[in-house]
């Protein structure tokens, strides 16, 4: 019965930030280290969402 | 319009490195979405979208992002097949390429000046697995357009696929390590959290929402006549749940035992009755001739028995009623609004389990 429905609409499709961490390969894994045998390895966060779809809070 | 503008001015303060371009981005036209980009400093891109007419792409093709020494190139496709709805008045058309067709060409052209290339795939989950089987030189993709359920992360074809989840109710964070030699991603650790309330919300965030919220009430009250009540059978009626109950007494009572019977009370608590979008879900009859109205029609506030059997007068002069109430539910219950459903747990709107909380 309820028929009213606009288009939800809105942004954001996909968003993505890349932080560097520094510092953290010692003490994360002590395996990581004995792979980075040549000490290349840096670490970072990659933070992700998606579909944000234009609601400052989502429904339910 | 509104909540997006609020949306996005806020998003601005996230320190997003890229914003992968969907088709609800230019519900509003590209002017509404090219002035936010611009006011609030948003870094969209989109590898295969296009204005029709020029032929121009709208976006960045992509964007690099350094960090730690490390050359992120980010692009970002959109499935050609969602169709791009604009409320616009004369926007323009647009034209999506073909991802594959798309890619193909680009990521190359990536690799000579970035150490890692990053896909924002509005493609949805096994779309982006066929792609990324056919195109090499993609370091990480993080999949949007999910519908559930979705998994977890994985590798193919040596790249790493993030699942993003609708509506943002997800955060994903993915601990990487990268070959800072070669960009290769050498190690993942993810953590998936489930923004419910019992993740502490953020002070000044949650101070702009009430302050815009109560804006937004205030201007769709003085704005009524922009929603007028002009659907459904004008010569029909809503007689609201005090008149149900006289011939339906325990089935009255069991309703008032539902989340049904504190729809309205609950959108109200979160302060979300300026948005129509809800109040469509959350009363009876809104935007109907004769339904819920704030100001002349309060007694049809929360989902009641005609939200889903239909009109009381049509059912009290010949016994119509609506028995196909499954088709009901889901005109709210769905991937879209997802009342009932329980990312964290990958629980979706199940009408047999649903039905059990409702039943009468």
């Amino acid at each position: 019965m309820q028929q009213y429905r606009r288009p939800i609409a809105g942004p954001l499709a996909l968003v993505l930030l890349i932080a560097g961490t520094a510092g953290l390969l010692g003490s994360a894994r002590p395996s990581l280290a004995q792979e980075d045998a040549d000490g290349t390895w840096l670490p970072l966060t990659i933070v992700y969402t998606s579909d944000i779809k234009g609601k400052i809070e989502p429904c339910g | 319009m509104i909540q997006s503008e609020f949306l996005l001015e806020q998003t601005d303060g996230f320190g997003y490195d890229a914003i992968g371009l969907g088709e609800r981005d230019l519900n509003y036209g590209w002017d509404f979405l090219a002035e936010a980009i611009e006011k609030y400093h948003l870094p969209f891109t989109s590898a295969n979208v296009r204005d029709a007419a020029t032929g121009e792409l709208l976006l960045p093709e992509y964007l690099i992002v350094e960090k730690m020494g490390i050359r992120f190139g980010i692009c970002s496709v959109l499935d050609p097949s969602l169709k791009i709805v604009s409320m616009a008045a004369k926007d323009r058309q647009y034209e999506v390429a073909d991802p594959s067709t798309t890619l193909r060409e680009l990521i190359p052209r990536m690799r000579e000046r970035c150490d890692t290339v990053v896909l924002l795939s509005h493609l949805g989950d096994k779309p982006t697995e066929a792609l990324l089987k056919e195109i090499q030189g993609i370091d990480v993709a993080v999949i949007g357009h999910m519908v559930r359920p979705y998994q977890r992360e994985r590798i193919m074809s040596d790249c790493l696929m993030l699942a993003a989840v609708f509506e943002g109710r997800v955060i994903g964070r993915a601990d990487v390590h990268v070959d800072s030699e070669d960009g290769k991603v050498m190690s993942v650790q993810v953590k998936i959290t489930s923004l419910t309330d019992e993740v502490e919300d953020d002070p000044v965030m949650l101070q702009a929402m009430e302050d815009f919220k109560q804006e937004a009430e205030e201007r769709r009250l003085a704005q009524r006549a922009a929603y007028p009540r002009d659907l459904g059978a004008e010569n029909e009626q809503f007689l609201g749940n005090g008149n149900c109950k006289a011939c339906h007494t325990q089935i009255y009572q069991d309703w008032r035992h539902t989340g049904h019977a504190n729809a309205y009370t609950v959108l109200r608590a979160k302060n979300m009755q300026f948005e129509p979008e809800c109040l469509a879900c959350h009363t009876t009859g809104y935007r109907h001739y004769n339904g819920f109205d704030e100001q002349d029609r309060t007694s049809l506030s929360h989902v009641q028995c005609e939200a889903c059997h239909g009109y009381g007068t049509r059912h009290v002069r010949n016994g119509e009623m609506n028995e196909q109430a499954r088709e009901s539910c889901t005109q709210c219950h769905n991937d879209d609004q997802r009342p009932c459903y329980d990312d964290s747990k990958d629980v979706r709107f199940d009408y047999a389990t649903s039905w059990e909380k409702i039943a009468h």
